[in-house]
């Protein structure tokens, strides 16, 4: 525990200080009663963390994408920060940053390509996580099929996750996120074995553990509510580790004849809040509350130890996310909520 | 002096002329660039010009056909002038590719039909006991199916953690790490929904039935027949290939030159600024080259050269000369050495000479024997023939050097009876051979202070060259002391008057300790008293005090020097120990060779590095300060 202590304490100071100098609910409140983008832009300039962002930049002239790239080049800095501060183990870790981000612009690109409606990536390529990426950025941006996108990634680790399933006749999104969400997950798991010990592993086997069970829960939800296929056929999909759910228990639930069914044993599990209200709410959104809650609840618990990186990365992350729906709202003229 | 003199050369001339310039006269040019744009901030009008390679993807591809058909790319002079437009380049190549692209398909098609037969031959090893059975019965039971194919190994993994209670079974064959290749047999009437559990698990089919008849004995002749076929035809389609690119070899190898010398160009552009109507390009050269560009450009009356002295620019410009060494061609290899420690600054002595001298002489003493110097110099020497190494060329000399020691150690392959004659034995004069390896250490550490005061001139630093423990008063101070030990503790030498050595001793030791403030003066600078004396006192007492205890430890440390003359003849005799209790047969023989090449692997090693270690330590850190910048050419950049 001490050691712990010395270890983090200053990491823990560095992430509170940071932490305490971002939005309160006030702030969202004014925010969202803004009457356009560019008012919206001021008040980020003129009152929050994020002045320095919009210095020597006439706010006037901002787009609304111009705004999500900003936010999203200071979430990869603040990262450096940590990064910089943090010891080889540590680091090693929070590779899991640039990691996920990577496996979210793979994501981003093939939904463009499966909609008919590529994107195009805007990237700098001085900013942190794109110094870290394994894929070619410009041949993935530029790639408009499935040809040119699994010809982007040849050479990556990512081509051997994603050839097989874009290989087949028909697509399926779903699938196929699963597939690299899969992928990410058994790599952090080896990793955070590899590189940590002690509390340190225990907290982020607890964080991603759970991230794991929940997404395999969400998957088996899925298949059961839209697919009306074999129940073998959700397995190939699943993330093939187990951590408050147990392997007898996951194939129990594959095979329950019916969704009503598999509901009934969820709730017994450890992660019913997650099928709470499906009536009124997507899994989607509890599982996003969920993840946030499980964190917060692990920094309480554990001040001192990586958690507060995660934290902190998690907790700026769902800043940068409000915001931008904020910001998103005022420019379509929704009631902000 | 083994630093060439280098000066600053200005070329300004007209922007148009900028290409035509480069390709003329700086191809083979040895110029070290200077960023004109850092260099000179000061000129407003001047721009920098945009650092992309235009021609890089099509040296890529010029490359790349070249490799394709298994050519190694042609080295060769640049062409003068460009005869191609960049159109016409990517024209001629892209008819190249035209002719190539036909082949290439038709080869993938090959090697893919190649691997799948391969692989059916696989799966039929296990059925190739099945003597009187066509193939194609398998595949008309009434109750069983089974299919052939491949699917990812993850998916294996899977199948056997989720999925081992459906009504199927997977038997692999064989795994190529990315992919298992196997069969399953399954109910015929459950086909639909296992077939769809298997292309869940991406499952790939390969259709035996279409290639493979009869029993499966006869299936694999006959599949293996169409595999050498196959390969004949691949082995053709790989000669026409090559015949392609034979065919256009001229025009290839003309284009390669021309791309390459686009891309030189646009790296000398990285470097080179420009205003509206001219160019600018600053470098550094000897003077020789110098004189030589100069002589070629008499006729270019549009290009003006404008030659400055580093002496001159360094202050003004910040711009500090690039160290070249030159060096004679036995000395080369211990360039290594000294990079590994540090790049000499322009103005500062190159150590790579005494570093050869010095290293072959330390490591001759500490590991003397005639037979293992051989090897190390004939393994050193084709090593650093075949492979270009300069560590090769340094094992290769101070195997020379180790022959030479052995001689006069009377020491081959640690037999010490095969030669009669010798200097000395170490094991005999102990004594000799420790105090000679410290004596051995005065000597270089008085060199290496020698270095130091003649590096203080040439950076014309007055507190380097006489206050320092290094300078003129530690030099005086260092052998005085060593003198009077001499004399004290072994009776020889001249006896000096106490005054003498009272002024010899003290004086230097006064000036060592108030070497700061002393150099401040001779610099004359007026803040040289220090402004807190307790403090400056206590500091300079610690300081003070290191200095003298790293004297005795730097002297002693060479005693190392002789204490590995004596290791080496004890490990040679545990070897020959070990092999008298081997017998006399052909063990004995085995022990000795067996010994030799440990003891020269483990103690060439660790001599290496303790010979490494003692230039490093004992010698670099007393006038070695490293902070040059490397010369780069023109001749040998951009390449890629």
């Amino acid at each position: 525990m001490l050691s712990e202590l010395f270890n983090y304490s200053a990491l823990h100071s560095k992430t509170s200080a940071m932490t305490a100098r971002h939005l309160t609910e006030q702030q969202y409140a004014e925010l969202a009663d803004k009457q356009s983008v560019a008012d919206a832009c001021s008040y980020l300039k003129n009152n929050t963390v994020y002045a320095p962002l919009f210095e020597g930049i006439n706010e006037r002239e901002l787009h609304r994408s111009d705004i999500e790239r900003l936010l999203d080049g200071y979430m990869q800095s603040e990262v450096q920060k940590l990064y910089n501060f943090a010891d080889m183990s540590t680091r090693r870790l929070v590779s899991y940053t640039y990691f996920r981000y990577e496996i979210n612009l793979l994501k981003q690109v093939l939904r463009g390509i499966l909609s008919t409606d590529p994107i195009k990536l805007e990237y700098n390529n001085n900013n942190f996580f794109y110094t870290k990426l394994a894929v070619d950025l410009k041949k993935l941006s530029e790639s408009k099929t499935i040809r040119e996108f699994l010809a982007a990634v040849e050479g990556t680790p990512y081509y051997k996750v994603l050839s097989p399933p874009l290989s087949q006749p028909k697509t399926d999104l779903f699938t196929v996120e699963m597939h690299l969400d899969g992928y990410y997950f058994r790599r952090m798991w080896q990793l955070k074995d590899k590189a940590l010990k002690g509390q340190d592993k225990k907290v982020i086997t607890q964080s991603f553990g759970g991230e794991i069970d929940m997404l395999n829960l969400m998957w088996i939800y899925r298949f059961k509510k839209y697919y009306q296929l074999d129940n073998e056929l959700i397995f190939p999909s699943i993330i093939p580790i187990h951590y408050k759910i147990s392997q007898a228990k996951l194939t129990e639930m594959v095979y329950a004849p019916d969704l009503p069914a598999f509901l009934q044993l969820a709730a017994a599990s450890p992660y019913a809040a997650l099928f709470e209200n499906l009536d009124s709410r997507f899994i989607e959104q509890n599982y996003t509350k969920l993840v946030y809650d499980r964190i917060s609840k692990m920094m309480r618990e554990y001040p001192f130890s990586i958690i507060s990186i995660l934290g902190y990365v998690h907790f700026l992350e769902t800043e940068i996310k409000r915001i931008v729906t904020v910001i998103e709202s005022i420019r379509y003229g929704v009631a902000p909520k | 002096m083994a630093i060439s003199k280098m000066k600053l050369i200005n070329i300004v001339g007209p922007s148009d002329d900028f290409e035509d310039f480069c390709a003329d006269y700086l191809m083979d040019c040895d110029m070290h660039l200077e960023n004109v744009a850092g260099a000179l901030e000061s000129v407003s009008q001047l721009g920098a010009y945009s650092d992309e390679n235009p021609y890089a993807d099509i040296l890529a591809k010029i490359k790349g056909i070249y490799q394709r058909a298994g050519i190694s790319v042609p080295a060769g002079n640049y062409v003068p002038k460009q005869q191609l437009s960049r159109e016409e380049l990517e024209e001629k190549l892209s008819d190249i590719s035209v002719q190539l692209v036909q082949n290439e398909h038709e080869l993938s098609a090959a090697q893919t039909a190649i691997a799948e037969n391969e692989q059916i031959i696989a799966q039929l090893k296990p059925l190739l006991g099945v003597e009187d059975v066509a193939v194609d019965n398998f595949f008309h039971f009434d109750f069983v199916m089974f299919r052939f194919g491949r699917m990812p190994v993850r998916s294996l993994k899977t199948l056997e953690d989720y999925l081992g209670n459906i009504d199927a079974f997977f038997i692999p064959t064989s795994t190529d790490g990315e992919y298992v290749w196997g069969m399953y047999f399954m109910p015929n009437i459950l086909k639909k929904k296992i077939d769809a559990i298997f292309a869940s698990l991406y499952f790939e089919r390969t259709r035996i039935s279409d290639k493979a008849h009869g029993t499966p004995k006869q299936a694999t002749v006959a599949l293996s027949q169409e595999n050498s076929r196959l390969r004949d035809y691949v082995r053709t389609l790989n000669e026409e290939i090559k015949a392609v690119v034979e065919k256009n070899s001229d025009l290839l190898h003309l284009m390669y030159l021309q791309t390459q010398l686009q891309s030189k160009i646009a790296y000398i552009r990285r470097f080179s600024a420009h205003t509206r109507e001219s160019f600018c390009i600053t470098g550094w050269m000897t003077d020789q080259d110098v004189s030589k560009l100069e002589h070629a450009l008499l006729n270019e009356s549009q290009i003006v050269v404008q030659v400055e002295e580093p002496q001159v620019v360094g202050p003004a410009e910040r711009l500090e000369p690039p160290t070249r060494l030159r060096n004679f061609p036995l000395v080369r290899p211990f360039e290594l050495f000294v990079h590994m420690y540090g790049r000499p600054g322009y103005y500062e002595i190159d150590p790579t000479p005494l570093v050869a001298v010095t290293y072959m002489l330390m490591f001759g003493i500490m590991f003397g024997d005639v037979g293992q110097g051989a090897i190390l110099c004939l393994g050193g020497f084709l090593f650093a023939w075949l492979k270009k190494s300069k560590l090769g060329g340094i094992v290769g000399l101070v195997g020379i050097s180790s022959i030479i020691f052995g001689i006069l150690f009377g020491s081959v392959f640690g037999h010490e009876d095969i030669l009669t004659w010798r200097l000395i034995n170490p094991m005999e004069s102990m004594d000799f051979v420790l105090l000679g390896a410290v004596a051995l250490g005065m000597i270089l550490i008085g060199v290496s202070m020698v270095f130091n005061i003649i590096n203080g001139v040439l950076a014309k630093s007055p507190g380097k060259i006489w206050f320092s423990q290094n300078g003129v008063a530690g030099l005086l101070f260092y052998w005085s002391a060593v003198l009077y030990a001499v004399h004290v503790f072994m009776n020889m030498g001249p006896e000096a008057a106490p005054w003498l050595i009272g002024l010899c001793i003290a004086a230097p030791l006064i000036v060592i300790f108030l070497q700061q403030p002393l150099s401040m003066l001779a610099e004359k600078r007026k803040d040289w008293i220090p402004k807190e004396k307790g403090m400056f006192f206590l500091e300079n007492f610690f300081e003070f005090f290191e200095i003298m205890l790293s004297y005795v430890t730097n002297t002693m440390s060479f005693i190392r020097v002789g204490a590995f003359a004596l290791n080496h003849v004890g490990m040679m005799s545990v070897v020959f120990l070990l092999s008298k209790m081997a017998g006399d047969g052909a063990g004995n023989i085995v022990v000795q060779i067996f010994g030799n090449i440990l003891v020269i692997g483990l103690e060439g090693l660790i001599v290496g590095i303790q010979v490494l270690r003692l230039e490093y330590y004992e010698m670099f850190s007393r006038f070695f300060v490293g902070d040059g910048k490397e010369f780069k050419s023109i001749r040998g950049a951009g390449m890629d």
